[in-house]
């Protein structure tokens, strides 16, 4: 099914068509259940969580804009919102995280960049120009739903330098997906 | 003086860190907030979102048990009369809920202009009107809607309660997040639609651009002082 097949059933869900929203539960509900597993690393809580996925999809079709990026960047959002959320509300940081400090630019890597700038494309392209551990943490953030607390035990870093490390690494990303 | 440029960086790091997920809840309530008013900050996020989703090969596909279209199936079909479009039936419709807050708003717009009055100050020197702050409270889950009005002159924060309530045995608390601050409590959501809260000495003049928000927590509040249960609903604090 191409991005546009999937387009057009959540416009049709928007409608209340039943029988688009099965079609599009058949199309996505593997991708964003395994969204789910893999933030909540739970299966029960992951089935629960799907179903409040798909009950909110079919509240919600008719927020959906076409936009340049994919329709699954939608769908993959609410799953992931809903699934962080879940985790969040259950276990609140403990501990204070560093405010925002400076963000200037630390010395980049020429031959990283070097092979960066070859034929890759996207966020693998500019998470490749990322050093290794930052463009891990953002990966890990995105993929399994890591917290800061989390990052800083596995970066070994402390938890309040933690925010400061990560946010000079998005803002690096940032540039490199605006270029 | 803070120029566009100033104000768009944070807020896009800001954006970033909501969508990988890796914000503290009550800043991640906060911005959520934020968002369904700032249509800026919605494309900053939906660059984020749409970006990260180029990983997404990453999820290999895992199928669901059948029983989890059968419970969707159950919520969304459940009286055959909703079987066609969301939105029908006023009763199931979040339209007509916004509706409906959305009038609450307006009437509680209607009542802070009568209720603060505009005094005339000594000597005729113009009026003099004081601060009033209304917050239009909802969350993720559309359960719970709450508008509150707070007048800076007395120090009451007028409640009112459009959807949701606490389940037995529990209490929703009242929170006020200021700028990256932890959340203070401002007290307990009074019992039935519409009630007062008095507010703290210390916090009668942290309302400008103030986020107000509300937790479950057991019944009498927090026993911490920190939100413990989850945040329902939030909303940022508007002068008017």
């Amino acid at each position: 099914m191409t991005a546009n097949d999937i387009s057009l059933l959540i416009s049709r869900v928007a409608l209340g068509n039943r029988e688009a929203f099965t079609d599009l539960y058949s199309a996505t509900s593997s991708k964003l259940f395994a969204v789910c597993l893999r933030i909540l690393n739970n299966r029960a809580e992951a089935e629960d969580a799907l179903q409040e996925i798909y009950v909110k999809i079919w509240r919600d079709a008719s927020k959906y804009a076409p936009s340049d990026f994919s329709p699954m960047s939608w769908l993959i959002a609410i799953a992931r919102n809903h699934s962080i959320d879940k985790i969040r509300a259950s276990k609140p940081a403990a501990v204070d995280i560093d405010e925002m400090t400076d963000l200037s630019d630390e010395a980049a890597d020429p031959e990283k960049e070097a092979i960066a700038s070859s034929d890759r494309r996207g966020i693998d392209r500019c998470l490749n120009e990322l050093p290794d551990t930052r463009a891990a943490a953002i990966r890990g953030a995105y993929l399994e739903g890591y917290s800061y607390q989390e990052l800083a035990e596995q970066q070994n870093i402390p938890l309040n330098t933690i925010r400061t490390w990560l946010r000079r690494g998005l803002l690096k990303l940032k540039e490199c997906l605006e270029r | 003086m803070t120029t566009e440029d100033d104000i768009k960086e944070p807020d896009d790091i800001l954006a970033a860190e909501y969508v990988l997920g890796v914000l503290p809840h009550a800043e991640r309530v906060a911005f959520a907030a934020r968002l369904s008013s700032e249509a800026s900050l919605r494309a900053r996020v939906q660059f984020w979102e749409g970006h990260f989703a180029e990983l997404e090969d990453e999820f290999a596909p895992v199928s669901p048990p059948s029983r989890v279209f059968s419970g969707i199936e159950a919520e969304i079909f459940a009286s055959g009369a909703r079987s066609s479009a969301p939105t029908s039936g006023w009763w199931g419709s979040v339209g007509f809920w916004r509706g409906l807050s959305a009038i609450s708003l307006v009437a509680l717009v209607i009542l802070a202009g009568l209720y603060s009055g505009i005094i005339a100050g000594p000597g005729g020197s113009g009026p003099i009107v004081a601060p009033v702050f209304v917050a239009e409270l909802s969350g993720e889950s559309d359960e719970v809607e709450l508008v509150t009005l707070y007048d800076a002159r007395s120090g009451i924060l007028k409640v009112s309660r459009v959807k949701g309530a606490p389940a037995a045995g529990r209490s929703f608390e009242l929170w006020l997040i200021e700028g990256g601050n932890d959340p203070v409590s401002l007290g307990l959501v009074p019992t039935g639609d519409r009630g007062e809260v008095t507010v703290p000495e210390a916090l009668r003049d942290k309302f400008s651009e103030a986020i107000i928000a509300i937790s479950d927590e057991p019944e009498g509040g927090s026993p911490t002082g920190k939100a413990t249960g989850p945040v329902l609903a939030a909303g940022k604090a508007i002068e008017i």
